[in-house]
């Protein structure tokens, strides 16, 4: 089953489109991978997908609703739905980890007990290996701290769809196998939808159920991950070999 | 005759971008109006603390620089009237006019102009950096308001902090007044007071408080709609705060004119 689908979709900015005619899925309780090169629009795609960017032509349906980026409402009971790491973190500055990890318990569920939120609050912190840094401010942290905070935000909630602009850059090889396996984790015991941007493809290959490749303002390929190699295509094997050279 | 008509469009554009800005400005006013009330009275939608957290820093950071320009502009504005009087004989007049014109018009007007520097650019450099680090949109995903979490704890911030440096400042620009009075005019201190007391009322004070009070909101009002208003790249971010400034500012003189116009015409 899908739980989002878009037709026909345009995305960009104002009069600038950087993405053209965008037709594809996202399977529900999967992780779907979208890759392509820096500046090529993943970023803009995820915000148009979140509601953030509203599309320049096009639906988005969200469990077969129609997102109306004009209804405020629409917008929040999508919001409540998903939870979401940016590619820069943006943790807010002026709180600490530990603050703003439970940011959306204090502002969503106000009544939750304090010893509850704690222990939401430290367990996700520890799963991303952040449980000895709850007093640190976004400005001490390294980049790859701050995304892993960020992504303890992200689901702290225990969001339908989690969307992670590039999760794991910047991150060592063990701490970034670590998050895949978190993802998995997520998937495979919350039934949470996933949607990754990410280029390494050491974690593409354990984690993508589906994979999304855009390019020159097109979507190139979209399908399960077994079928990407079987197309003997010449951009996915450059952009894979390439990537893959990299890394070994 | 082509050229013409190209040049006049340019300043249609121009004129309804304008127009479309002003509408934008006059939205945030209304939005912010509405999220201060629903906050009053609902209680919710802003980080618990962040009203102290802004109430201290605001009081805290101004307070210094009004006291030292309050004074400065007392002793100028002082020495520069008790000079005209002395032609008259009328030394003793001088309390009168550094009272009325301290507590009704340049406190209101220096403390403005002060918040628009400190305060203003400070809302407008952390909320457009916000905007560009994406912290805004990673507000509205997790179901906050950006509009009502970031502003309105500044907006009830500075309605505390105004009262405390308008009497602040009120008493040190007077201050100065009777420091010239006594060095320069030769007026004891007691004489000065209580000639001023004969004239200066209560009223005056608050009518300089609440002058102080809506400069203090369209700063307020005024850096955030610079700051939200950023779309990216962090070189926006200082054009954005030296605009606010401007901003803040002109809006000031333009108000304080209107009040002026209510007051005395
Ligand atoms: N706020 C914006 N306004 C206009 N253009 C933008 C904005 N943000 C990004 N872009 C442009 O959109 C294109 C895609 O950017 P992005 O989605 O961030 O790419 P990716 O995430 O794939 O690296 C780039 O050419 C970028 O310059
Ligand atoms: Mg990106």
């Amino acid at each position: 089953m899908d739980i989002i689908t878009v037709s026909d979709l345009d995305v960009g900015y104002g009069n600038a489109t950087i993405l053209k005619k965008l037709n594809f899925s996202i399977p529900k309780g999967q992780v779907t991978v979208m890759l392509g090169k820096s500046g090529c629009g993943k970023s803009t795609l995820m915000k148009t997908l979140i509601g953030l960017i509203p599309p320049l032509k096009g639906d988005i349906f969200f469990s077969g609703e129609k997102i109306d980026f004009l209804s405020e409402e629409s917008l929040h009971s999508l919001y409540k739905r998903i939870g979401v790491l940016y590619q820069n973190g943006a943790l807010l500055n002026s709180l600490n980890v530990y603050e703003n990890v439970a940011l959306p318990i204090r502002m969503r569920q106000e009544s939750l007990k304090r010893e509850k939120e704690e222990r939401a609050v430290y367990q996700r912190l520890s799963q991303v290996g952040l449980g000895e840094s709850l007093e640190k401010y976004p400005s001490e942290l390294s980049g790859g701290m701050r995304k892993r905070a960020a992504l303890a935000r992200a689901m702290i909630l225990d969001p339908e769809i989690l969307f992670c602009d590039e999760p794991s850059a910047g991150l060592d090889p063990i701490t970034s196998s670590g998050l895949d396996e978190l993802l998995l984790d997520l998937k495979q015991t919350l039934g949470m939808t996933v949607v990754v941007v990410t280029h390494e493809l050491r974690s593409i290959e354990k984690i993508a159920d589906k994979v999304m490749v855009l390019r020159e303002g097109e979507m190139h390929f979209s399908g399960k991950y077994e079928d990407l190699f079987s197309m003997d295509d010449a951009f996915i094997e450059t952009f894979f070999l390439k990537k893959g050279r990299n890394h070994d | 005759m082509k050229t013409q008509s190209k040049r006049f469009e340019i300043i249609a554009d121009q004129f309804l971008l304008q127009l479309q800005h002003l509408r934008t400005f006059f939205q945030l006013l209304a939005d912010e109006l509405y999220y201060t009330g629903q906050y009053l009275i609902k209680k919710r939608g802003i980080y618990p603390g962040e009203i102290g957290k802004q109430f201290f820093f605001m009081a805290y950071k101004s307070f210094p620089i009004v006291c030292l320009i309050t004074f400065l502009v007392g002793v100028t504005i002082s020495l520069t009237s008790a000079a005209q009087l002395k032609l008259f004989g009328a030394d003793i007049y001088l309390s009168w006019f550094v009272g009325i014109a301290m507590l009704r018009e340049l406190v209101p007007l220096m403390t403005g102009v002060i918040l628009a520097g400190k305060i203003g650019a400070s809302v407008t450099a952390e909320i457009s950096t916000m905007k560009v680090l994406d912290e805004i949109d990673a507000l509205k995903t997790m179901g906050i308001i950006p509009e009502k979490f970031l502003m309105v704890p500044r907006l009830i911030a500075i309605t505390l902090a105004v009262p405390l440096l308008v009497a602040i400042a009120d008493f040190v620009g007077i201050f100065g007044g009777v420091m010239v009075g006594r060095y320069f005019s030769g007026i004891p201190p007691e004489s000065f007071i209580r000639e001023m007391l004969n004239i200066v009322s209560l009223k005056d004070f608050f009518i300089g408080l609440v002058k102080t009070m809506i400069f203090g909101w369209a700063i307020i009002i005024s850096s955030g709609f610079k700051g939200f208003f950023v779309k990216k790249g962090a070189e926006e971010v200082g054009r954005a705060t030296t605009e606010s400034v401007v901003l803040s500012i002109s809006l000031i003189i333009l108000l304080d004119c209107v009040f002026a116009f209510f007051l005395y015409f």
